[in-house]
């Protein structure tokens, strides 16, 4: 501090603090980032899928349903007589994971019993928006959804 | 706003730019340390008191190892809580989770790795630390309680690494546990009774993984801060014996 000269050049001790503070740091980012990066769930990786295979015709018969993965979200996939109808499982209203009732013919959210038809379509309870509905193709066996 | 920023200006003439990146890289700690709350707790005072301690001529690098015990005990501390993040401790899904530690999670084998190696450094310091202390004889009146409280300590950290050991729940950790806890068998008297306590059962199954789960996380490390508090408080009231 009462050295004059360090302002206008660099003298041995202030080059060796600042290599000092400098391996400091990089150890730093060393240890902060592997932690960030380990704490950060590792959870699924392909979010950029956007076709999906929800299931084979097997699987759902008339009357039933099945969940399934999309981009890392979950989705129910319905098979009433009219045919496969695939939905977001995620409810509008707080996020809770959609079912299919079989006996109502209704999907039903657990959490505050809000109802949806197979279109996604509100019947009652609290959710602001119907369900996100998703195109469904069924190739061979697979019911493959987009 | 503007007024502060020539305050930054002649301070950086003043002090040069070595003291200003000093100055920001404390300003976390400098700010609470320093600031409102020196002010009202006067803590820079405590804070210099045990900063700028003085430590006795004839202390050399043999009196680090016990520093560098605690460092690794903070270093496991650390490394274990993140493990707890995947970890499972359950005999179906304990040694998957540790698979996924090691293969999917970020870094997850860098963190398990310095948990494991912090590990074996952490036996191989406390025991040059013991040395150090019997050698020099600081052992001796008036610092008997903090030789038991090392003591302590030390079998305090082998039991942390006998339970830690089964966690990974493979053939090895099993086999392991079966001879070591085999080992209390052979108390007198009682050595039956704590064989069917240590493990939980007549022998060891998944009882025995929850049960050394919960000693590796919970008991001993609360039963650990004991011990080092009354350790460093100790050797802080009675300072560093001299050597013989």
């Amino acid at each position: 501090m009462t050295d004059s000269g360090a302002k206008d050049r660099m003298t041995r001790r202030s080059f060796l603090d600042y290599l000092i503070g400098g391996s400091l740091g990089v150890m730093a980012v060393g240890v902060i980032v592997p932690v960030l990066k380990y704490v950060y769930s590792p959870g699924k990786k392909n979010h950029k899928e956007r076709e999906v295979k929800a299931g084979t015709v097997n699987e759902v018969p008339v009357g039933k349903a099945k969940k399934f993965d999309i981009g890392g979200k979950p989705g129910i996939i319905v098979h009433t007589r009219a045919g496969f109808f695939a939905l977001s499982a995620v409810c509008t209203h707080l996020g809770c994971i959609v079912d299919w009732n079989e006996e109502k013919g209704q999907i039903i959210c657990p959490c505050h019993n809000a109802a949806f038809d197979v279109k996604g379509n509100i019947i009652s309870g609290p959710p602001p928006k119907p369900l996100p509905s998703f195109e469904v193709a069924v190739v061979g066996e697979d019911i493959m959804v987009k | 706003m503007k007024n502060n920023n020539e305050q930054k200006k002649s301070y950086l003439e003043t002090h040069g730019l070595k003291e200003l990146i000093r100055t920001i890289s404390f300003t976390a700690i400098g700010s609470v340390v320093y600031g409102g709350l020196d002010r009202r707790l006067e803590l820079k005072d405590a804070l210099n008191e045990a900063l700028k301690h003085p430590v006795p001529k004839f202390v050399n690098w043999t009196y680090c190892f016990g520093g560098m015990t605690f460092f690794l005990f903070v270093v496991q501390a650390v490394t274990g809580i993140l493990l707890t993040m995947y970890y499972q401790p359950s005999p179906e899904t304990a040694h998957e989770s540790i698979k996924f530690i090691m293969n999917e999670a970020p870094f997850g084998w860098h963190i398990r790795s310095i948990h494991h190696w912090g590990a074996q450094l952490m036996m191989v310091t406390i025991f040059l630390h013991m040395l150090r202390v019997y050698f020099t004889g600081a052992y001796k009146h008036p610092r008997e309680l903090n030789w038991i409280a090392g003591v302590f300590l030390f079998v305090i950290t082998i039991t942390f690494g006998f339970t830690g050991y089964l966690l990974t729940w493979d053939q090895r950790a099993f086999w392991g546990t079966t001879v070591g806890t085999h080992i209390v068998g052979d108390v007198p008297l009682i050595g039956n009774y704590l064989l069917y306590v240590l493990r939980g059962g007549d022998e060891v199954s998944g009882l025995t993984l929850t049960r050394f789960f919960s000693f590796h996380v919970i008991i001993l490390p609360m039963l650990v801060s004991v011990f080092l508090i009354a350790h460093f408080a100790m050797i802080r009231r009675q300072g560093i014996s001299e050597p013989l």
